[in-house]
């Protein structure tokens, strides 16, 4: 698969304070990335500078294999972002801001685009008005529109949802998607909302204090770890007779209100409920609890923490 | 780059801020020839010479009490001088004050106090003047109604200076000294100026206008034949420089017969303007004669003029600008008499109105500019579009370029489009007049007539360029600090204190000659429109009917004695370019 951003051993530092430590990221055709991390972890430095607006310190960032230092136009024009809030000209129209983006680009863009674009973000009907008319979540779907404009390969989008409600959410989950899977566009989005993310990326890079502490598929974020054990909930009776049979064969299982909760292996709950069956043991359930994206970034982050404060106590 | 400029004017002009701007430039256009008319007719009058006479006793109070004797004794001898004028209801005190307060605008106390009396003098002693003659043989209002009044009393002023040798003498740095001429002298000059005064004056109230012409015009060929008799008794054996400065002379005498016998032949009337329009040519011709005198004999400057020099080397300096200044006046005094061109008046030359409306609309432009160069690049950063702005794929100083030509867009199309409007407006309230006629230019010691479009573009360019500076600094305050209202109100504060320090600069030059290569004496470039000599822009011929133009009395002779427009033009460029070239440098770098 093409790599549309690369990002390698990427330091930012402002004076002695160090903001950004070897940040390594790779996003790919068609591929949605979250970057999550806790407030002040880097998500915002990282993007201002893959988009330019930062100077990097140490490190480099290439775009479609164009460096954003050395090259910056060639680089930056396959780029559409928003950065922070998306603010446009207010004294200007949905669609006179979109002409003000589309001069500054050397393709030209027509008016049938612009108009392509505000239909696709659902903004056709109010192209015409001033947008300091605007509530905050069509001035954020104007920015997705400016952003797409001039049809990028890589969009990196810094909070997009904020001051968008829910159907305007899914909206954009959708619009995303869509691009992503139609265009082959590759997608890098920050945000706080890990539940957001869990429904719209393929990929999660997770940051913490200013580090890369893990990029994982949002699939595997959930489940765990291929060999770590999950938790399945088992309805069934003889209760007692389940437990006991399950400690028998030297799995871990515990009782509370009638419901057997047993730490097993994925693959192994076939097994266990043959086992269970076989032995006389009535089932009416089994429920695998899965991980959320929360539980997962909590406890990544969670390990960061101990581990630095570790590194602390070694110090001193 | 041509896509980002379109996106900044587009941007300007959606402003709402920017619209009232030009809403309001716009009537402020319009009612400036509106704003003439009322001038003339009502503020004019506005003050009376009792008002006048009134302020000049209480400054005259005021530096008493300072203990600043000089400038006491200056005002005291104002107040006198209006009195006279108020007692004999004579109109002429306008045009005294007029001319004194320029003089007093422009150099600063202390430099009046240097130059002594030289800017009160003809002031005391035109209004002596008048009154040796009312007092004496000829009636105040028959004198003044003769057109030669004037004449009259610059002919005493001239010849009058005797009588200040009765006054006190002060030596350049205002310490009284002993009068260096005995009282023998000064008696035998004063007599020799009063009889000189009681010829010229009988002459002009006896006479009918057609003999006084007649008379001058053989008293300017009996100049000219003794010019041209003295020319060939230097050519057989005095020096070179003799023989130079007499055949100076024997051009100028002869240029005065050429005039006054074609003024004798063609004027009936006192009216015509070429009659009033000899007086400035005497005047010219009297400081022409009287330094070429004087430079050429060392002997006479200490006998007379060494209280008012430090040294005499400075004296020939100032007296050979002097000449060059006063033969250019008398060059092209000459040529307008000789073809018949009409001076423009001080106060009706519909040219002059649109000129000075031009410079007052370029002024409101130049507030336009100043808020625009400091609000389009901090505007960006404060609504945080700049984050949007700066990742496209064009350069960071394409950009900024962008906003600075932008800027510089507005500035040169409102100046162009007010004057384009000023002049139809001027044509429409004030009539054609004589905008549409030629001017005189005095160029490498010709007389040039050239289309008046000319100048009028020359009073345009010179706007245009002067805001430039603090355009830029407005523009480089904007990129730096980000905030608007900090950039542009931080350079109208400069600018509002520029014509101080021009003025201090210029003082300075003298002293500190490296000054004219900083901003600091450019800073009104405007102002070099009064200038006399040397400059395809140049007002003497323009404004020949102006007496101060003639003798170099403004700032922009001080600003060409020093240096010229040429350089000024290019030191103000030069600065501009280095604040947008900080500006640049500092936005490239700039994180956002």
């Amino acid at each position: 698969m093409d790599k549309i951003l690369e990002i390698k051993n990427l330091s930012k530092s402002f004076g002695s304070r160090l903001i950004l430590r070897n940040v390594t990221l790779d996003i790919h055709r068609g591929e949605i990335v979250g970057y999550l991390g806790p407030n002040g972890s880097g998500k915002t430095t990282t993007i201002k500078l893959v988009l330019g607006l930062l100077k990097i310190t140490h490190g480099e960032i290439k775009i479609c294999g164009h460096d954003v230092v050395k090259d910056f136009e060639t680089a930056i024009a396959h780029v559409g972002g928003i950065v922070e809030n998306p603010e446009m000209y207010p004294y200007l129209s949905a669609r006179e801001n979109l002409r003000q983006c589309a001069r500054m680009y050397d393709t030209k863009i027509g008016e049938e685009r612009i108009s392509e674009v505000l239909e696709l973000v659902g903004l056709s009907s109010r192209a015409d008005d001033k947008i300091s008319k605007y509530s905050l979540g069509m001035r954020q779907r104007l920015g997705v529109a400016q952003a797409i404009l001039h049809r990028p390969e890589l969009l990196v989008l810094d909070e997009p949802t904020n001051g968008l409600d829910p159907a305007g959410i899914k909206d954009l989950r959708d619009l995303l998607k869509k691009l992503a899977r139609e265009t082959g566009l590759a997608v890098f989005i920050s945000s706080h909302l890990l539940g957001e993310l869990e429904q719209l990326c393929d990929t999660v890079a997770v940051l913490n204090h200013g580090a890369v502490v893990g990029v994982r598929s949002v699939n595997d974020l959930k489940k765990g770890r291929s060999d770590s054990l999950s938790e399945v909930e088992f309805t069934l009776s003889p209760v007692s007779v389940a437990s006991d049979i399950l400690k028998n064969n030297g799995i871990e299982a515990t009782v509370e209100r009638e419901i057997l909760t047993a730490r097993l292996k994925h693959e192994d709950i076939p097994s266990t409920i043959y086992l269970l069956s076989l032995n006389g043991v009535k089932i009416w359930s089994v429920v695998e609890k899965t991980r959320s994206l929360e539980d997962a970034f909590l406890e990544m982050t969670t390990d960061l923490r101990a581990d630095d404060e570790a590194m602390k106590g070694a110090s001193k | 780059m041509k896509g980002l400029l379109k996106n900044e004017i587009l941007k300007v002009v959606s402003q709402k801020g920017y619209k009232i701007l030009l809403v309001i430039f716009a009537i402020y256009v319009i009612l400036l020839p509106i704003f003439n008319i009322i001038g003339d007719t009502i503020l004019g009058g506005e003050q009376s010479a009792e008002d006048y006479y009134e302020s000049y006793l209480e400054s005259a109070e005021f530096y008493e009490e300072m203990e600043y004797a000089l400038d006491a004794q200056y005002y005291r001898d104002c107040a006198g001088a209006l009195s006279f004028f108020i007692d004999n209801n004579l109109e002429d005190w306008k045009y005294e004050r007029m001319f004194n307060e320029d003089m007093g605008a422009i150099f600063p106390d202390s430099f009046i106090e240097e130059s002594e009396m030289s800017s009160y003098c003809d002031f005391y002693l035109r209004a002596r003047a008048f009154e040796y003659l009312v007092g004496g043989k000829y009636d105040a209002e028959q004198l003044y109604n003769s057109s030669y009044y004037y004449y009259l009393s610059e002919y005493f002023y001239s010849e009058g200076n005797y009588y200040y040798y009765d006054r006190e003498w002060l030596d350049y740095a205002g310490n009284p000294i002993e009068c260096p001429h005995t009282s023998e002298d000064i008696a035998k000059m004063k007599k020799n100026a009063l009889e000189e005064l009681e010829t010229v004056s009988g002459l002009v109230i006896s006479c009918n206008a057609k003999e006084i012409l007649n008379d001058y015009a053989e008293y300017a060929t009996g100049l000219r034949e003794s010019a041209e008799h003295n020319l060939k008794v230097k050519k057989n054996g005095g020096t070179e420089t003799e023989i130079y400065i007499a055949e100076r002379n024997f051009d100028i005498y002869k240029m005065a017969e050429e005039m006054f016998i074609l003024i004798s032949r063609e004027c009936d009337s006192l009216d015509d303007w070429r009659v009033g329009f000899s007086i400035s040519f005497l005047q010219a011709y009297s400081v022409h004669s009287s330094y070429t005198d004087v430079v050429v004999s060392k002997e006479e400057y200490i006998r007379e003029l060494s209280y008012m020099y430090e040294s005499y080397e400075e004296y020939v300096e100032t007296t050979t600008q002097g000449i060059a200044d006063a033969e250019a006046g008398i060059k092209v005094a000459h040529y307008a008499v000789m073809n018949n061109i009409p001076p423009e008046g001080i106060d009706t030359s519909t040219k002059q109105n649109l000129r000075d409306n031009i410079i007052s609309a370029a002024d409101f432009v130049m507030i336009f500019s100043v808020v625009l160069s400091g609000t389009i690049v901090a505007s960006e950063f404060s609504s945080g579009t700049a984050r949007l702005l700066l990742i496209r794929p064009k350069k960071r100083w394409k950009i900024l370029l962008s906003k600075l030509s932008c800027v510089l867009l507005f500035h040169v199309t409102l100046i162009g489009a007010a004057s384009i409007l000023l002049t139809g407006l001027g044509i429409v309230f004030d009539g054609v007049g004589d905008v549409f006629a030629n001017d005189l230019f005095y160029i490498n010691q010709n007389v040039i007539e050239l289309p008046s479009i000319i100048k009028t573009l020359g009073v345009i360019t010179l706007a245009t360029i002067q805001a430039l500076p603090i355009i830029s600094l407005s523009f480089l305050l904007s990129v730096l600090t980000k905030k608007s209202v900090l950039s542009f109100v931080i350079s109208f504060v400069i600018n509002g204190a520029s014509s101080i320090v021009q003025t201090i600069a210029l003082i300075l030059i003298t002293e500190a000659p490296l000054l004219k290569f900083t901003i600091l004496p450019y800073l009104k470039l405007i102002d070099f429109r009064f200038t006399s000599s040397d400059l395809v822009i140049d007002e003497i011929a323009g404004e020949y009917f102006s007496l101060d133009m003639l003798f170099g009395g403004s700032l922009g002779s001080l600003l060409t004695s020093q240096t010229n427009v040429w350089l000024a033009i290019a030191i103000v460029l030069i600065h501009s370019c280095i604040l947008c070239a900080i500006a640049l440098q500092h936005f490239k770098k700039q994180q956002i």
